[in-house]
């Protein structure tokens, strides 16, 4: 009786000091980050006298941007439809390489490990590489406007499609790969009759999500020339018309919108 | 792949019209959208020797910029790793008062629901032009810029993942006589957390990338570097630092798929 | 003696849709073992609800032990529930959490404000926990500091009635608490509850859909159809041709 109290005790007692221990790993890692985040602060010069006398300026600009100017309205319709095609097509354009590389990428449609480890390094470096960077490159090879910018977007999204694509590829049922094997097909009937078309609703939902995410890229690349509502906006701050940039940021906003819903409805629909 | 006959029979006839229909839209809308780009293949040859000439002066890589660059790539991990954490903690409470199921008014969710949307709507870079203009140049409008971007989009997938969250385990709990808060606490916040958690290194990652382009407008950091040395045409330099950047952006993304491993 | 729960015409209605439940009125003795039986979507759950307020009725009253519960004062109504311990057909466990951390969860109307807000619970609730777990039939302690969603199912309930004893609870509520399971762990979970009913002198009031296990445990069956009581009486009072008659069911669907 006594020896079955005690091996009780013991264990409620273990329990405890793992919960003592998961407090202090808890509290250590609070901790962590705050010290963390005071470091940031000191490096950033941010801190909140700053923010408090910054906030009437803030305050003082955004009042003189409002209300947005009426007359600009039509003036930015025509970037604006410039920033949708460039984000539909810097979307679109990509697939046709990104699905082949992706094929190559994928550890169980590659063709062997050395192919797949180059492929992969390829489309990291498309990625990471910030569009507006790329944007900035092109820029200097075929101008200013919409085509730097559609070839930028396209670039990255070559490298983001493709890793995406790979990861679905990755992530195919197995078991269709047998059945079809066991049926006798050869391999790239495997894989364009069986794998791809078990991806598709996931690459297709991903594909409208970079739509999405492009469409909000395509906005800024007018920063640096490279075409779209992005090059009125920073010509309007630049000119210090700032109704006109309001204008500009409320077209932003509300295309947006509507284009998120648009690739929700339709993500749903694939799904 | 397997149909059967009368499958057959019915799926020709009706696909025919919507399928010629929808691809016929698009092809005009292609059509449409690369006469407004003005993408043309032709342009694109033309430009072919202007990208090797381009390469060759950004190869060799300049070395020596890379001393002076750890400065501005400490202060981009800054201005990433500050905006994250004040963006997330500000989302925190929004994301609840932004779900229908934890919201206290429906005017309340209606209202934080606008507001994150205007905030994540604008893109972070657009953000940090404003303030770079109202506040002036250096990373303090950066962080200000991503923060508020944080705060949308954080704000928006917190109050989802609340309206997704399981309500038998909250019945349960109320049965036993714990109190509202008990309730959100031991029901709510378990199932909440994890979720949370991930979006806020995911966005941890998002915003050390942005934060490398914000530089680009003024925002500090190592964007601000490559946009000088591009500016000057320094393309050596640029190179280096735009490798920099690359290996940044990698470091980070690893750092974060790690981390995330260990929290779900 | 007056009944340990008495229900008074009560009504629930959802919108404008016809009523969950209708007029139903019962009384239930301490002590009974209570089937509600009859076809789903028929209200069980819905009048389950009510007896602990999880769900207000539209019109009438709900009296336990001499309270209305209608007219508590909210912290009042959560003493009374606190006496009450549910169970459900899905278990409602929380996936995130420990089992321990799940079947602690019982002891929350009686935690205090800080405590429950760090999760600390003392040192006897951790016992106590322990040993309701045992008492449930789970003695691996593994399994303890496991999620539930690595758990079976019928495993799963056993932790839920855990949580439901750390409660010390005068009346269980159970709403399709084998459904989920496999036949052979159903018996094995009624088994467990009835035996607890019996020595902690705690008031069952169970739905069921299934007609064999209802008769073989409950010392009272109420049947429903359309939100309203047909019959109610001992189990033995209950021939194939009432189901059949009353319900409109066949013999092979109450049979399974």
């Amino acid at each position: 009786m006594i020896n079955k109290h005690q091996q009780m005790s013991g264990g409620v007692e273990f329990l405890f000091v793992r919960r003592r221990k998961r407090r202090l790993y808890i509290a250590l890692t609070i901790l962590g980050i705050i010290g963390v985040a005071f470091w940031a602060a000191w490096g950033t010069g941010f801190n909140i006298p700053k923010l408090i006398s910054g906030s009437p300026k803030i305050y003082n600009f955004l009042s003189r941007m409002f209300p947005p100017a009426a007359y600009f309205f039509p003036k930015v319709l025509k970037p604006t439809i410039e920033t949708l095609q460039m984000a539909l097509l810097g979307t679109t354009i990509p697939i046709f390489f990104a699905l082949p590389l992706a094929l190559l990428a994928a550890a169980n449609t590659g063709p062997n490990r050395l192919v797949t480890f180059f492929i992969r390094i390829l489309l990291n470096l498309l990625r990471t590489v910030p569009e507006l960077v790329w944007a900035l490159l092109l820029v200097n090879v075929v101008g200013l406007g919409a085509f730097p910018g559609v070839l930028a977007l396209t670039l990255h999204t070559i490298g983001g499609l493709g890793k995406l694509y790979a990861e679905a590829i990755e992530a195919a049922n197995p078991g269709i790969i047998e059945a079809m094997e066991a049926v006798g097909a050869k391999r790239y009937k495997v894989i364009l009759f069986g794998i791809v078309p078990s991806c598709l609703p996931l690459m297709i939902s991903t594909t409208l999500l970079y739509w999405e995410y492009n469409n909000r890229t395509a906005t800024i690349l007018g920063l640096v020339g490279a075409g779209g509502i992005g090059l009125a906006l920073t010509h309007a701050i630049e000119d210090f018309r700032y109704h006109d940039a309001v204008t500009c940021l409320v077209i932003i906003v509300l295309i947006l919108s509507i284009i998120d819903r648009v690739s929700a409805k339709l993500r749903a629909r694939v799904i | 792949m397997i149909m059967s006959q009368s499958h057959l029979k019915i799926c020709p006839r009706r696909l025919s019209l919507a399928r010629i229909a929808t691809i016929a839209i698009a092809i005009m809308v292609y059509w449409w959208a690369v006469r407004g780009t003005e993408v043309s293949l032709t342009e694109f040859i033309r430009g072919l020797p202007g990208i090797w000439n381009l390469l060759q002066h950004m190869f060799p890589p300049d070395l020596k910029i890379l001393k002076t660059v750890g400065g501005p790539v400490i202060e981009t991990l800054q201005i990433g790793i500050l905006s994250t954490i004040i963006g997330s903690l500000i989302a925190f409470p929004l994301g609840f008062l932004a779900a229908a199921n934890t919201s206290p008014h429906r005017f309340v969710y209606i209202l934080i629901r606008a507001i994150l949307n205007v905030f994540r709507g604008v893109s972070e870079i657009i953000w940090g032009l404003i303030f770079v203009v109202a506040l002036g140049l250096g990373s303090f409008p950066g962080v200000i810029a991503l923060v508020i971007f944080c705060v949308g989009t954080i704000g928006k997938l917190l109050a989802e993942a609340v309206e997704a969250v399981d309500p038998g385990p909250l019945e349960a709990i109320r049965s036993t006589g714990a109190s509202n808060w008990k309730v959100f606490l031991y029901g709510v916040w378990p199932q909440v957390i994890p979720i949370y958690l991930s979006y806020c290194l995911y966005y941890w990652d998002h915003n050390t990338r942005q934060a490398t382009i914000l530089g680009f407008v003024g925002a500090g950091g190592v964007g601000y570097t490559l946009f000088v040395a591009l500016s000057m045409y320094e393309f050596e330099q640029a190179t280096s630092i735009i490798f920099v950047m690359v290996i940044l952006i990698t470091l980070i993304d690893r750092f974060c798929w790690f981390l995330r491993r260990r929290i779900i | 003696m007056a009944p340990l729960i008495s229900v008074n015409k009560v009504t629930k209605a959802y919108g404008r849709d016809n009523p969950a439940i209708q007029d139903i009125s019962l009384a239930i003795e301490k002590g009974e073992f209570v089937v509600l039986f009859g076809p789903s979507g028929v209200g069980k759950s819905t009048l389950l609800r009510c007896l602990n307020y999880l769900v207000k009725p539209t019109l009438g009253d709900i009296i336990i032990e001499g309270k209305n519960l209608g007219s508590l004062s909210k912290s009042k109504l959560l003493r009374v529930r606190c006496g009450i311990g549910m169970i459900f057909q899905e278990f409602n466990l929380v996936n995130r959490l420990s089992v321990l951390t799940n079947v602690l969860c019982g002891k929350l109307g009686h935690t205090g404000f800080f405590r429950a807000l760090t999760y600390r619970f003392s040192r006897e609730d951790y016992e106590t926990a322990v040993k309701a777990l045992r008492r449930s039939g789970l003695d691996d302690e593994s399994l303890y500091l496991r999620r539930p969603d690595t758990l079976s199912g019928g495993q799963k309930q056993r932790v839920a009635i855990a949580r439901m004893l750390l409660q010390e609870p005068k009346i269980i509520l159970a709403d399709e608490p084998i459904a989920s399971l496999d036949l052979k762990i159903q018996h094995t979970i009624m088994e467990l509850i009835a035996n607890i009913a019996t020595n902690d002198e705690i008031t069952v009031v169970m739905s069921l859909h299934n007609i064999e296990i209802a008769k073989q445990y409950a010392s009272r069956i109420v049947g429903l159809y359309k939100g309203r009581i047909e019959f109610d009486g001992p189990p033995g009072a209950l021939s194939h041709d009432i189901i059949n008659k009353v319900f409109g069911l066949t013999e092979k669907v109450t049979n399974d």
